[in-house]
């Protein structure tokens, strides 16, 4: 598995998409560290949004592109032969670590070059990177036809990061009479793109915001615990797309 | 039975809506060539995949009496990665299998992959890609050689070093199972010829005899007898 | 008199604890001024019941040993200067300071340092007296067992100047206290307000700066209120406020800047309150001003980079917008008079949602809120249309 990972990696670097992603977080995050004073709430925001937008829609393109596109040269190496679990777990594992590094380089120089400390945030969009590369593996093993694939991948980018809100916000307005509190809890955790605003939103203290008639947040994030659950349940997105996308692959013919 | 590579009974393959493979049987043994032929669609390249393992049939007995390690298959279109070296998916094959290629050098120099081994497998042509396909499936010493449209895109010389190879191959005591659509090939090549149609195996004989029997001067002609026959 | 008091106060330098300050003031005649060397006396409570002058030098300790008022003043034209003094006590039932006057008139206190008692300067009753230029600093746990830095209660025309507070329960608090002047002092790191009026007016801040309280300022049923070029900072928390306005009529906001505040201006029952000139910045609401509040006016204000620029509980306002900046306004100026020809709305759809349902906060980065506020753009129905800037101007 370690040579499929390290094949991947190799495979990845070259490819020009790479660098291309590297370097719009590059200069993308330079421009908001540039044009935003750093301490600025509203530019924090814009440094979040920025990973939330590109680092599913990337993660979600390239995985399911290179697993559909070499497909036939799978056969290749199933033929050597190599287990399919070794391919399917070593090109998730190279695919996301490639993206992740190529994330972390370009906003991690311009985060140096400006000496702002956006670790958290870094850390969150490399667990995105995982979670949506398993969610594209998942879809490239379910869906038969290419194309589909790729209008499907755009749909459920779609959802997540736009789709979804809209939706709380037109249950919230429609039902804005009964309580809502929990629902609106619960909701968040089936969207790993909002887990992951909900952790920045804790940690970059926004929640504050909420006063304290947002007690029932605080009881579910607030603490050390709220933070450790909002992990878990990343872990989770990760996990249930990848192995379900596995138990498929495994079934599949090829 | 000793003489077995493989056999195959009562193999069939479905889709939701369409069968793919009706019902199959097949021998193959050691020291022959097999060639499989027939139409666009009749389930070859389904049937190399199956005995590969990439496809799960829907019922079959298959007797393989050989272990997976000393398959060896060369795909249609393999698809190999574009950002990579030649050398570089070569050595990752090496590495998966977890021994050197023995025959590595040898097949290097004589289909002259030398020139390219340092380019990326993009900046290929169609032939050269044919090439290091062979390189890759014939590195290892097997015993069943799985061979989809192996001459396709070669030139007439190195078609005649690959058909060498096969010869030799043969020779040495391993079965080859090769498809093509390449009539003269296969009856300079083939020991035995498979015909396959819509999913059935409608003939498994020796090409010579296909000749004889069909009173045709060459096999083209006697399949085009055969054919007619068929339809009528 | 004074040269021999300083002589004996030189003689004994080296033997500091030997200085009798209580003694010292007992033989004092009035208007004497007495001049303490460097040294740490330990003095349980210094009653001053005549006018006196005393002066440290090298900031000699005053140590309180924490049992009642470190320096008591019962007269007037009394000077407290150059001294550190520190460890009042504290009581569940009386209010010990550092510094404490009752009934004084003319009295300063200043260029000293407070360090660690519960309530650093406390007046009561007093007139006219002069707070300056002195750092006073606690470490304040809990506002029940805390007190404040300076503390006015029942006076009249006291001066506020050039002071540091920190780490009080209030930096400054002010009760039943009229005519008095609050000015260049830098209030930080306070666990309740930066300064508090109750009960206080015709009272004037001027140029202060509250950074990282818990509250701004927070005034208090009061009247007449001048409220000038203050800087209310990073008052970020969960019920944090750069300035909030409890019952308050008739006062003047002006020119200050509000920065890094959960809600920059809070108006709570406030009427007829005029706000001009103020800068408002990255807040997390710029103004929130509740349903109770009538007839307020915003002029010429700044409103950058807030989440929300305002929110209300109410259907229907009185209060008034007029010519302000909001840089969330994107109008268009046809006739190139530097206002904007279609009015702006403050209050978003999303803000009363959020309002309602704090949870949705997390959504506040969203671009769903973006695209939110494009359909309130472009569908103008879907805005509350409590708050309204007929004149928004085009630039700063």
């Amino acid at each position: 598995m370690k040579t499929i990972i390290f094949y991947e990696l190799k495979e990845m670097i070259r490819n020009k998409w790479w660098l291309g992603y590297g370097l719009s977080f590059f200069i993308l995050s330079s421009l908001i560290f540039h044009t935003g004073v750093t301490e600025s709430l509203r530019a924090s925001a814009s440094l979040l949004n920025l990973v939330l937008l590109l680092v599913p829609l990337f993660s979600l393109v390239f995985g399911s592109i290179s697993f559909v596109e070499n497909m036939p040269f799978q056969e290749v190496l199933l033929a050597i032969p190599t287990s399919r679990f070794s391919i399917f777990f070593g090109k998730w594992l190279g695919l996301s670590i490639g993206l992740s590094l190529s994330f972390v380089l370009g906003m991690g120089v311009s985060s140096l070059w400006y000496s702002v400390n956006v670790v958290f945030l870094m850390g969150l969009g490399v667990v995105l990177t995982f979670i949506f590369v398993s969610i594209s593996f998942l879809l490239s093993n379910f869906l038969k036809k290419k194309e589909l694939i790729f209008g499907i991948v755009l749909l459920i980018w779609l959802l997540f990061f736009l789709v979804y809100d809209v939706a709380i916000m037109a249950i919230v307005s429609l039902l804005s009479d009964y309580p809502l509190e929990k629902l609106i809890v619960l909701l968040v955790f089936f969207n790993p793109i909002d887990v992951v605003r909900t952790m920045v939103t804790i940690q970059e203290d926004l929640s504050a915001m909420m006063g304290y008639s947002g007690a029932l947040f605080y009881k579910y994030f607030g603490s050390g615990m709220g933070v450790s659950l909002c992990g878990g349940i990343l872990i989770l997105w990760i996990l249930f797309p990848l192995i379900l996308g596995y138990w498929k692959y495994k079934r599949k013919d090829l | 039975m000793d003489d077995l590579v493989l056999e195959i009974q009562g193999l069939r393959k479905s889709y939701k809506k369409q069968c793919v493979l009706q019902h199959v049987n097949l021998q193959v043994q050691h020291s022959s060539i097999c060639a499989l032929l027939g139409p666009n669609g009749s389930g070859k390249t389904t049937l190399l995949k199956i005995i590969l393992g990439l496809i799960y049939p829907t019922s079959y007995i298959l007797f393989k009496n050989i272990d997976k390690e000393d398959i060896r298959y060369m795909p249609q279109h393999p698809n190999f990665p574009p950002n990579i070296k030649v050398s570089e998916l070569l050595s990752l094959i090496q590495s998966l299998k977890k021994q050197k290629g023995e025959d590595l050098e040898e097949l290097i120099y004589t289909f002259s992959v030398e020139s390219f081994l340092d380019k990326c497998i993009r900046e290929l042509s169609g032939g050269m890609k044919q090439r290091v396909n062979i390189v890759q499936a014939f590195m290892f010493p097997g015993y069943l050689y799985l061979l989809d449209e192996p001459t396709m895109g070669l030139d007439p010389h190195v078609a005649f070093l690959f058909k060498n190879l096969l010869r030799r191959k043969r020779d040495q005591g391993a079965a080859i199972l090769f498809t093509s659509h390449i009539m003269s090939e296969v009856e300079q090549l083939a020991d035995e010829l498979v015909l396959m149609i819509e999913g059935y195996v409608y003939m498994q004989s020796d090409p010579q005899t296909i000749i004889t029997e069909g009173d045709a001067m060459n096999l083209e002609q006697a399949l085009h007898h055969y054919w007619i026959a068929k339809v009528d | 008199m004074n040269i021999f008091f300083l002589l004996l106060g030189i003689c004994f330098s080296n033997f500091a604890y030997a200085i009798d300050i209580h003694h010292l003031i007992e033989i004092a005649k009035p208007f004497d001024e007495i001049t303490i060397p460097f040294g740490a006396y330990k003095v349980g409570t210094i009653l001053i019941d005549k006018p006196l002058t005393i002066k440290g030098i090298g900031m000699p300790i005053l140590d309180g040993q924490g049992e009642k008022n470190t320096v008591k003043i019962e007269a007037p034209d009394v000077i407290i200067e150059g001294f550190e003094i520190i460890g009042s006590g504290y009581s569940e039932v009386a209010e010990y300071a550092g510094v404490k006057i009752e009934a004084g008139e003319r009295c300063e206190v200043k260029n000293n340092k407070f360090n660690n008692n519960t309530y650093s300067v406390f007046l009561v009753k007093s007139k006219d007296c002069r707070i300056f230029n002195n750092i006073i600093s606690a470490d304040a746990k809990y506002e029940a067992t805390s007190g404040n830095g300076v503390h006015l209660w029942n006076c009249k025309g006291i001066i506020v100047e050039d002071n540091v507070i920190r780490g009080h329960r209030d930096g400054i608090y002010i009760e039943f206290t009229t005519d008095s002047m609050i000015k260049n002092n830098l209030s930080e790191q306070n666990i309740r307000y930066g300064l508090h009026f109750m009960y206080s007016h015709r009272n004037k801040y001027v140029r202060n700066s509250f950074l990282n309280n818990q509250t701004g300022v927070a005034v208090m049923y009061s009247k007449n209120i001048e409220m000038l070029e203050n800087d209310f900072q990073k008052s970020w928390g969960r019920s944090s406020y750069g300035l909030l306005l409890k019952d308050i009529s008739d006062s003047y906001i002006g020119y200050n800047s509000f920065r890094g505040n959960t809600m920059g201006i809070v108006c709570d029952a406030a009427s007829r309150n005029i706000f001009i000139g103020n800068s408002v910045k990255d807040n997390g609401w710029a103004l929130n001003i509740l349903g109770n509040s009538e007839s307020n006016f915003f002029k010429n204000n700044v409103f950058i980079s807030n989440f929300f620029d305002a929110m209300t509980n109410a259907e229907r306002t009185t209060n008034v917008f007029w010519g302000n900046y909001w840089n969330l306004y994107f109008g268009y100026d046809l006739n190139y008079d530097g206002i904007g020809d279609s009015p702006y709305r403050p209050m978003k759809m999303f803000a009363k949602w959020v309002a309602k349902y704090p949870e949705l906060t997390v959504l506040l980065g969203s671009p769903v809120v973006e695209f939110l506020e494009i359909a309130e753009k472009v569908f103008p129905i879907l805005t509350p249309i409590t708050f309204m800037d007929s004149a928004p101007l085009m630039r700063r």
